[in-house]
């Protein structure tokens, strides 16, 4: 039990420094999170979406009215 | 009574599992190991931290959809094991998969590379000719699946309970 709170602790301490760099709130990502969320959020927000549509009403489509065929041996 | 067997629920699952897993393979291979583009870069180049974070943000979105579109996928094919009316074929399933892959390739590649500009596949020199290529890859894997779409028609056992089959014609 001690060797494995030994071991938590020492992963904990090895990950400090990648969790310190990783600057969820430094200004650096405060001015990406004003940027992201300027006022071409809304066209960059579409942009991004308008493949998955296409795919969305293609595959929708497909679904629909996909092939459909008679089985073998069925009356006619 | 004529009695008929349903491709379509198959072929979606498959196009939906198909176009994510072309989707995570640009955004894996195209924009994080390899790092030729970003969801953004042609409109917000990634020259400086906060740019590149921008389009970090933008990326993630980006695999954040195509993880819904895997996830979709692969609630209908769970659908399709349990129906009787669906032929549960490999030939089927794997050319869904190329053809969803490539319809990806495609549509992405029309909308976003040659409508939009938001980025290009290999930005630079023969920009355009590695665009291109992104699109004849897309019609190359539409083409081979499609091929085996039409070689499933053959199979006709489903995988759910009861025998195959199956919806009277017309119903």
């Amino acid at each position: 039990m001690r060797a494995l709170s030994t071991a938590f602790l020492a992963l904990a301490l090895f990950d400090m420094p990648a969790a310190v760099s990783a600057c969820p709130n430094c200004p650096t990502a405060r001015a990406a999170r004003v940027e992201v969320f300027d006022q071409d959020f809304g066209r960059n927000l579409l942009m991004a979406l308008a493949p998955f549509l296409v795919v969305g009403v293609i595959t929708t489509a497909v679904y629909r009215s996909g092939p459909r065929i008679p089985t073998k041996g069925s009356a006619s | 009574m004529n009695r008929e067997t349903r491709q379509g629920p198959l072929i979606a699952a498959g196009l939906l599992l198909g176009t994510g897993m072309g989707g995570f393979v640009d955004g894996i291979t195209l924009h994080q190991i390899l790092q030729w583009h970003n969801m953004l870069s042609s409109i917000r180049p990634p020259t400086t931290l906060v740019e590149m974070k921008v389009n970090m943000v933008w990326d993630g979105l980006f695999h954040a959809l195509t993880w819904v579109v895997t996830a979709i996928g692969l609630g209908l094919l769970w659908r399709v094991g349990r129906r009787t009316d669906v032929p549960w074929s490999g030939r089927t399933f794997v050319g869904s998969l190329l053809a969803g892959w490539g319809m990806f390739n495609f549509v992405e590649g029309v909308i976003d590379h040659q409508i939009l500009g938001i980025h290009h596949v290999h930005p630079g020199e023969n920009q355009l000719a590695w665009d291109v290529g992104f699109l004849a890859s897309g019609v190359v894997f539409l083409l081979v699946g499609y091929g085996l779409i039409r070689a499933g028609r053959e199979d006709q056992t489903s995988r759910g309970q009861g025998a195959p089959a199956l919806h009277p014609a017309g119903a």
